[in-house]
């Protein structure tokens, strides 16, 4: 067992303890600053992700098979560090970041519960950075539940608007339904294979536990109705968090109704934590050929529907909140596109795209947040004349909804390469990169719109939107990343690359059949 | 079905025994006592003061809420408890390691920092107005 | 006739389990809501504590103790969401909860 791997996460909960603690004897016209101590932790979590200890190798090679690295591993096997889940953490500390910076203005507004509104986000980042580390089914649901209830009350944070209790209660109602059929699934899997565990651990050379992995591998765990059950239970439960169909229905009500700064945290923090586990849980069952064959239909089926219903559902809208809350459905399709192809370019695409979608929808948000604060609205009539207005916050809102919209060169474009042409690998998953095809032209439609109204019409509002330092700074950062990410994606991309390659995906030939 | 007779016969008999105690009461008991005093709920005690469904301060909801959490919490002492003194167990747990008592340290005081914050809140003084 | 085979168990599982499942779909009462939610993961902890009967290792009922605790922390943050709907919306069902929609 090796607690110098659990350090990022143990900064994280310390720091939002600390955070929770301080915020006690702070007197309160002095709880301003609170946000400067909630930005420092993962800032501080980021830097100790890349300390030496940290990087150990994820797998080594025991007579010929590659197995986990117990050293890779802590609490007992629990716990993995591998290559996807310092990408993730890495990327989860830049998006609370880039949030925590965001909030300060909106938590100005609340007379009370700054405090806690910091350690919560907090708290959902350690959750996060769990799920990025999950190595067993317990983990998996336990930090599954970190992310969700601290949601559960982030999103109806503004108790004095009836708005944000609704949202609130709607994604409680379907976020503890969705865990309760996961868990279902996962108690159907443990039924099936006797084991929650994901892998074995190795202890001086004996193996002292036999996981899914190993009895997929060894073929002791057979093929079974019930099996496939409980994995797909599972992906559904995970897919409410990644915003699919058919546990999609609370994404858009919530993406109103949330304060705008959690609405975006919820929009990458959240999402990223249930694609890492689909990823995780698909790796393991990815042992079985039987399974693939059985969950690769069902998957992509759930990436063709999220794809329609999210570009389509997003076209006649005209709350900006709401629109991005559809176009996060479509964009999850996306990402389902690359899973459900699951060889070793799917899974580095949804790396890559997870990677770009945490900066490029934070940008969209923070120009929304700096747009209401001005118009005191979220209709996309209110952003006409932007352009003239504000010209680089337009300019900013532009390259983001293009990136989202798979526009060269942004990073955007890339990822959806990579992920439309994962596809094209198989001959059974075909029509699922033509289906992603069309929904690119859909989805170009609607962030059209948006940008005709930025520049064509005559502004309604002729308030100007003051940029404080600390957005400037998010806006900076994000529009760093998207451009740099669109010219040289081969940076980002070899990494994911060599994720993908380490994840062990079991090879699937060009043909589509299994070995 | 053997199994379910000892299930029949345990719901016999509390059927049994139930409706024996009220014939009894009714053949043997004194009837035609009856006044306002002997319906009332407590018939030796304190008198009614209001009705049953009135509303009552939303702070005894409050206190139910933290006395599931706290409650809750103290579940994962048990087994720890029984791991811990079972050595053996330990030892095959967390080979290696004696880091049993820390995490359960660790635990413990993660609770009390969320007791510290329900205490400098004044969620538990009763006469304040909220 | 037979043992209560841990089949039996699954079956009683699964009828707790749908019959949450049942209430979550057609109540509007979102404190009734939330006790079918809490009979799901009941259903689930019976599921899980048979399971590890059946394969006479202690991970289910491990999982039923994060079970437990996990359901204790949803259903504390739901109540106070509803109170807070109340103060609100005058209302706990869900038609107070119909503003967001499009």
């Amino acid at each position: 067992m090796n607690l110098t791997l659990l350090l990022p996460e143990i900064i994280v909960i310390v720091g939002g303890l600390a955070v929770m603690l301080r915020d006690l004897w702070l007197p309160a016209d002095r709880k301003d600053g609170l946000w400067a101590w909630a930005l420092a932790v993962p800032l501080i979590a980021l830097a100790a992700t890349f300390l030496p200890q940290l990087d150990v190798a994820a797998r080594i090679s025991v007579d010929g098979a590659m197995i986990v690295n117990p050293e890779a591993t802590a609490l007992s096997g629990s716990f993995y560090l591998d290559g996807m889940s310092m990408l993730l953490k890495r990327a989860f500390c830049v998006a609370a970041a880039l949030v925590i910076l965001m909030s300060r203005e909106y938590l100005s507004e609340l007379n009370r519960g700054q405090g806690e509104f910091w350690s919560l986000a907090l708290f959902a980042l350690s959750g996060m950075f769990f799920c990025a580390s999950a190595n067993d089914f317990m983990s998996l649901f336990v930090a599954l539940e970190v992310v969700t209830v601290s949601f559960f009350v982030l999103v109806a944070f503004k108790r004095s608007s009836g708005t944000s209790i609704e949202a609130g209660l709607k994604l409680l109602v379907m976020g503890s339904l969705s865990a309760a059929l996961m868990l279902y699934g996962i108690a159907f899997v443990y039924g099936a294979s006797g084991t929650v565990f994901f892998d074995q651990v190795v202890v001086n050379g004996e193996v002292t536990r036999t996981g899914l992995r190993d009895l997929l591998a060894t073929g002791q765990l057979v093929y079974s109705t019930e099996l496939l059950i409980g994995v797909m239970l599972i992906f559904l439960g995970l897919g409410f968090k990644t915003s699919a169909v058919p546990l999609h229905v609370w994404v858009p009500d919530v993406y109103q109704g949330a304060p705008t700064p959690v609405t975006a945290y919820l929009s990458v923090g959240s999402k990223l934590a249930g694609f890492v586990l689909m990823l995780r849980v698909l790796e393991v069952f990815s042992r079985s050929g039987p399974m693939v064959d059985s969950l690769t239909p069902f998957l992509a089926l759930v990436a063709a529907v999220t794809l329609f219903y999210g570009n389509l559902g997003a076209l006649p809208q005209s709350n900006i909140k709401r629109l991005l809350g559809y176009s996060s459905i479509g964009q999850c399709g996306y990402i389902l596109l690359g899973i459900a192809s699951a060889w070793t370019v799917g899974i580095s695409g949804t790396l890559f795209y997870m990677t770009a979608y945490v900066v490029t929808n934070l940008a969209a948000f923070a120009v929304v947040i700096l747009v209401s604060r001005a118009t005191n609205s979220h209709e996309i009539d209110d952003y006409s004349g932007l352009g003239r207005k504000n010209p680089l916050l337009a300019a900013a809102l532009t390259v983001a909804l293009l990136s989202l919209a798979g526009v060269p060169p942004f990073i955007g474009f890339f990822g959806k390469f990579m992920l439309i042409g994962s596809t094209f690998g198989s001959d059974e998953l075909r029509w699922l990169g033509l289906v992603g095809m069309v929904n690119v032209v859909i989805a170009l439609y609607y962030y059209l719109c948006v940008i005709k109204r930025i520049y064509m019409r005559e502004e309604r509002h002729p308030a100007k939107s003051v940029v404080p330092l600390r957005l400037k700074v998010v806006l900076a950062i994000s529009m760093a990343a998207l451009v740099i990410g669109g010219i040289a994606p081969q940076f980002l991309a070899d990494k994911t690359a060599e994720i993908a390659e380490e994840l062990q995906f079991a090879p699937r030939p060009r043909g589509g059949e299994h070995r | 079905m053997n199994d379910y007779l000892p299930v029949l016969f345990m719901a016999l008999f509390g059927v049994l025994f139930a409706t024996a105690a009220l014939g009894v009461s009714a053949l043997l008991g004194q009837r035609g006592r009856q006044n306002r005093v002997k319906n009332t709920p407590y018939e030796c005690g304190m008198p009614i003061e209001s009705h049953a469904h009135a509303r009552f301060s939303v702070k005894f909801y409050i206190v139910a809420m933290l006395f599931i959490l706290f409650d809750v919490e103290v579940v994962f002492m048990y087994p720890w408890a029984v791991s811990f003194g079972n050595s053996d167990f330990a030892r095959d747990a967390f080979p290696g390691t004696g880091l049993l008592l820390a995490e359960a340290a660790a635990f413990v005081v993660v609770l009390f920092l969320g007791w510290v914050y329900v205490v400098k809140k004044g969620v538990l003084e009763w006469h304040q107005e909220a | 006739m037979a043992d209560i085979t841990t089949s039996h168990y699954i079956v009683l599982s699964a009828l707790i389990f749908a019959v949450g499942l049942f209430g979550v779909v057609t109540r509007k009462n979102t404190v009734i809501i939330l006790m079918s939610l809490e009979l799901m993961l009941n259903g689930t902890n019976l599921a899980f504590v048979a399971f590890s009967r059946h394969w006479g290792n202690l991970q289910g009922q491990v999982f039923t103790f994060f079970v437990i605790a996990v359901a204790a922390a949803e259903a504390a943050v739901a109540l106070a969401i509803i109170i807070a709907l109340n103060r609100v919306r005058k209302g706990v069902t869900l038609d107070e909860a119909t503003e967001l929609k499009g």
